[in-house]
């Protein structure tokens, strides 16, 4: 009813979602650190140029300290030298600052070229204070040409323009590859969207196909059930149509049966006139005895045909009650198995036996069946008491959640074990057969019981007694309500 | 019961229909009695070949009908009897083995007259019978118009 489809099975549909859950988790993951890898740029691009002024300061320094010097070596006024040397500490300070920056910027790499710079500022600066001493010693013009040759400014500014330029490569450089790496990355979150846009489509396949298949499915429970329903409607009228032909045919067959029996019992009694008229005549003699024969198979045959009628009439009885309409009205148990058991009330008083019905649940059902089911049970219960004991019997009720029990307890002579299960089987009866009785009673309490939509069942115990349990749902089953003709 | 009614007795099984005249007999009814054992010779036997029943204008006759009959039921020899216009004043008294009890009103709707359940018991039936006998020799039958 449903294609097969291993390649796109809903199974799949998780594999999917976990691996778009990925891949937006790395795109993601990117973002964040794209962000952050412009932030590092901006903050690297601004140490740079935070180094680059602190060499442009480094080298304004150096030769705010020499044009003092210089105005030392000229004028001879000493506040020149507190100025130069208050610029002498102000590049240590500046030198100092820039170590830390460069540092920040590329660890330790540009040493050598700062270290070279730090010797010729230091070289500077002791040149200068040289040429400051000699100044104080042999007069301010000996010292100017030496002073102009070994003058170290034209390397120095050298130097503080090839660190600007290595800092600036140094950036150019890691911008770069920033940058460079920046494009990849970008390059790769956008294979990941073109992926979870394929995932996404893969997964709307998938999940059209299974709702595809849902539907087929769904369709093909909707038409099995109602086939089913169809299949039940048909089977329970076939039932039903074969339950009448078996009542039609009990009725038949019983109906039937009579029919012969009386011509068999007519005859009899027609031979039985003749035979009289015949013996009279003949009168006493030899025939005596043939006289007595007679006698005995005749009254075997009348006998026999009684207890056949007798057996045909209950078959009769049977079918007519499971024809019969039910009618249901609310009924006072208490007050229906107490009146059966008022009617008993001689024939207990006969059997000394005492009937006991305590306050029992009410019950919705038809009147006549309960009284033919409690009137049998009741019967049954009186009839099978042992001769040796008073009889006590005793009707209790109580509700369970799935409807009403009711008991027939007594103290007879019990049901043997291997014949619980045929007391309620027709024309059966248990133990020996020294009561009357054609084993119809719990046939019919059966019948009766299982029309009603109820259940009946038997405990017992050899010599001690039975307990006939009858339960009968809550609100019989509306097959009940639904008579058979 | 004047010697000129015909007793037409319509009973397929014939230990029946033996015991039944028997009876009859012991209670001195001494009237013609004409046994059918079908339904199908029944119906020629009361309707003629016309199928009319003019053939017995002018006689008295009383219907001793059984139900279960193996060609039809006695049910459709009771209507057709009703409905016709010689035979609808004859009485008819349905002999049976059913008792049930639908199936007796569906005869006294019918109109029959009376309806006897065939006991079991051989003297019961043989009482029954006597009585029926004395009762026909008692009740007055009318000719057929």
């Amino acid at each position: 009813m449903t294609a097969r489809a291993p390649a796109l099975s809903p199974t799949l549909q998780p594999v999917l979602l976990a691996l778009g859950f990925a891949l937006l988790l790395l795109i993601g993951g990117t973002s964040v650190w794209l962000v952050a890898q412009t932030d590092a740029d901006s903050a690297r691009a601004l140490q740079t140029l935070e180094v680059k002024e602190k060499l442009a300061r480094l080298q304004g320094l150096v030769w705010r300290a020499e044009s003092n010097q210089r105005s030392y070596l000229l004028a001879g006024d000493p506040r020149y030298r507190e100025d130069v040397q208050a610029d002498a500490e102000a590049i240590d300070a500046a030198l100092a600052q820039l170590d830390d920056a460069l540092k920040q910027t590329n660890g330790t790499t540009q040493s050598v070229l700062f270290a070279e710079l730090r010797a010729a500022i230091a070289d500077e600066l002791s040149m200068l204070e040289q040429a400051a001493g000699r100044r104080e010693q042999e007069g301010p013009l000996a010292v100017i040409p030496e002073l102009l040759e070994r003058s170290k400014a034209e390397e120095i500014r050298s130097m503080v323009g090839q660190l600007v330029q290595q800092e600036q490569r140094l950036l150019a450089g890691e911008l770069a590859a920033s940058s460079r790496r920046a494009r990849q990355f970008l390059a790769a979150s956008l294979c990941g969207i073109l992926l979870i846009f394929l995932l996404a489509a893969a997964s709307i396949i998938i999940v059209r196909h299974s709702i595809r298949r849902m539907m087929a499915a769904q369709k093909a429970l909707k038409e099995a059930n109602e086939s089913l329903e169809e299949t039940v409607a048909r089977r329970t009228a076939e039932l039903r149509q074969a339950n009448e032909e078996i009542q039609n045919f009990a009725y038949v067959v019983s109906h039937d049966l009579r029919a012969p029996l009386v011509n068999i019992m007519g005859f009899t009694s027609e031979l039985e006139v003749m035979r009289k008229d015949l013996f009279n005549r003949r009168g006493a003699g030899p025939e005596a005895a043939l006289r007595g024969d007679f006698d005995e198979a005749l009254s075997f045959i009348k006998s026999s045909i009684a207890r056949m009628d007798r057996l045909i009439k209950a078959i009769l009885k049977l079918t007519r009650e499971g024809r019969r309409e039910f009618r249901l009205e609310p009924i006072d148990m208490t007050e229906l198995v107490g009146s059966i058991a008022d009617g008993l009330g001689y024939q207990a008083q006969v059997n000394r036996a005492s009937i006991t019905v305590e306050p029992l649940p009410p019950f919705h059902g038809d009147r006549l069946a309960l009284e033919q089911i409690f009137g049998n049970l009741l019967e049954n219960a009186l009839k099978y008491l042992r001769d040796d004991t008073p009889g006590q019997i005793r009707v209790t009720g109580h509700v369970v959640p799935t409807g009403n029990v009711y008991e027939v307890q007594d103290n007879g002579r019990g049901i043997e074990a291997k014949d619980m299960g045929r007391v309620f089987d027709i024309f059966r009866r248990s133990g020996p057969q020294d009561r009357p009785g054609e084993g119809i009673g719990l046939t019919h309490v059966r019948t009766l019981v299982r029309r009603l939509g109820g259940a009946i069942d038997v405990r017992s115990e050899p010599g001690r007694g039975s307990t006939f349990t009858v339960t009968f749902p809550t609100r019989p089953p509306a097959t009940m309500l639904e008579t058979t003709q | 019961m004047t010697e000129h009614v015909t007793i037409i007795m319509i009973e397929d099984d014939e230990g029946h229909a033996r015991l039944i005249e028997k009876n009859i007999r012991r209670a001195g009814v001494r009237n013609e009695i004409v046994s059918l054992s079908d339904g199908t010779s029944a119906i020629r036997h009361l309707f003629g070949e016309d199928g009319s029943g003019s053939e017995h204008r002018g006689h008295a006759l009383l219907i001793l009908l059984d139900l279960n009959l193996p060609d039809m039921s006695g049910i459709d020899i009771l209507k057709r009897l009703k409905a016709n216009e010689y035979l609808k004043r004859s009485p008819v008294v349905v002999l049976t083995t059913t008792d049930d009890q639908h199936e007796i009103q569906r005869c006294y709707d019918l109109g029959c007259n009376v309806y006897i359940t065939k006991p079991v018991d051989y003297e019961s039936f043989a009482n029954s019978i006597r009585q029926l006998g004395l009762f026909f020799s008692v009740i007055q039958i009318p000719e057929t118009s």
